[in-house]
């Protein structure tokens, strides 16, 4: 009884601790290289792990101008990203595009729902880290 | 002595380990901790957001979003729409509103209003609705997104359309990650599916007016109301989120008169190293869908401000 109440509290102790540092990283990370662009509302931020992937998917107006960043801790390795349309085309590949910038300037001819997909390098390191990734768009008109 | 003490902690160590391994839950964000496979020293993320890793198995972690307010109202102007002060939800009614979830709501409301009379610059309107929504972060436990400094900043930069726009963005920002981060993620959809309604409310006004651009837009939402209803089904369903959300299954149903075509993607590399990003889907709606569209969203939005 005693151990459950201690882990219980250990584990939201962690959780707590682990999203607030991911908010910080966040904050002093990312959220600069949006300067100039209307941040958009929602926080989507998630610890990750070599081998991770991330997804989302999201409404882009035409006429828009966007900022896409994944931001994503040093720890992490390369963490490469893709865009797709909604019939799973790719449209864009950091790989290809963009091997050492974090994000991508876009302009929306037309409205569409896009997919991004983060992909978090494999590693063959005996201690797994892991770190925070954050997903954001900007946009301008 | 040490050693005594790393047996006792095993089971605490183990069911931490397994807690993690396993998913608590369903979203990444749970999975943070201590190494209990090797060393004990290390496990706290640090300052920069990283740490050593119990979880073994990968995952794929599903962020769901949809554009803000702002964006809408931004889509609005430049339709060629002119701003109606008469379709705003009064500032003065925050003190109405004394249920978290209908503060919420109207933080939406009042978030899409505010949007509205910044991007049309009508600046003196934009500061009435800061004002309100400081009144309902504050009494939802979120007071510090809109600091005293932050309303100094808007008061000296009142003229600055850009500089309150920036403003208004950071606000709504750290409002969402704030109610995620308290685990009122419930309050972060109502606010989400209810800044939509508002959006909309105002881009539906004195459609008899309205320049056909506009009206394309506004069918075109109807990829946004997929974004809005999708990320607020991701949200532990409340019985307030529930009901706003079977609302909505009016506005859904009137767009169902949204008929799409679609073309193939396209992309283009600019000089500048942008990309622009054309085809996909066309949307058309006749003045009856529009107008249907618009009376469902008028009749959710007349219930969210009650």
């Amino acid at each position: 009884m005693k151990h459950t109440i201690i882990l219980l509290l250990t584990l939201g102790l962690f959780a707590t601790t682990a999203d607030a540092q991911c908010r910080s990283f966040t904050k002093k990370n990312c959220l600069t290289e949006l300067e100039g662009y209307i941040q958009n509302d929602n926080y989507n931020s998630a610890i990750l792990i070599p081998g991770d992937e991330a997804q989302l998917m999201l409404t882009f107006l035409a006429g828009q101008e966007y900022r896409l960043l994944v931001c994503s801790h040093p720890v992490l390795g390369d963490v490469t990203y893709e865009i797709f349309d909604a019939k799973g085309k790719r449209l864009f590949d950091s790989r290809k595009n963009e091997p050492d910038v974090s994000y991508v300037d876009f302009n929306m001819e037309t409205t569409q729902q896009l997919q991004v997909q983060v992909h978090v390098p494999e590693t063959r390191s005996a201690i797994m880290h892991e770190g925070c990734v954050t997903v954001l768009v900007g946009s301008k008109s | 002595m040490r050693i005594n003490q790393r047996i006792q902690a095993l089971p605490i160590a183990f069911g931490l380990g397994l807690f993690l391994i396993t998913g608590c839950g369903e979203t990444a964000d749970d999975h943070a901790g201590h190494d209990h496979g090797t060393s004990h020293e290390e496990g706290e993320m640090d300052n920069d957001g990283m740490a050593v890793t119990t979880r073994q198995n990968t995952l794929t972690k599903i962020f769901h979003a949809a554009p803000s307010p702002m964006e809408t109202a931004s889509l609005i102007k430049r339709s060629g729409a002119h701003f109606h002060a008469d379709a705003l939800n009064s500032a003065d009614e925050y003190n109405r509103y004394t249920t978290s979830d209908k503060q919420a709501i109207n933080l939406g409301i009042y978030g899409a209003d505010l949007s509205y009379a910044t991007i049309f610059e009508e600046n003196s309107t934009s500061l009435d609705y800061l004002s309100s929504i400081k009144s309902l972060s504050q009494a939802l436990g979120v007071s510090d997104v809109l600091s005293q400094d932050v309303m100094n900043e808007v008061e000296e930069n009142r003229n600055d359309r850009d500089i309150l726009i920036d403003i208004v963005s950071e606000t709504f920002y750290d409002l969402n990650e704030r109610l995620k981060f308290n685990g009122q993620e419930d309050l972060a959809g109502l606010v989400v599916a209810s800044g939509w309604v508002e959006g909309m409310y105002l881009a539906t006004r004195h459609l008899e007016a309205a320049p056909e651009e506009l009206k394309q837009r506004i069918a075109e939402q109807k990829l946004v109301l997929n974004d809005v209803m999708g990320l607020c089904n991701s949200y532990e369903q409340t019985p307030a989120l529930s009901d706003l959300l079977a609302s909505m299954g009016s506005i859904e149903a009137a767009y169902s008169g949204v008929t799409s075509t679609t073309s193939e993607s396209t992309t283009n590399r600019e000089e500048s190293g942008s990309f622009t990003i054309g085809g996909g889907p066309t949307f058309a709606a006749d003045d009856a869908t529009i107008l249907a569209i618009a009376s469902a969203v008028e009749s959710v939005r007349t219930a969210c401000i009650q």
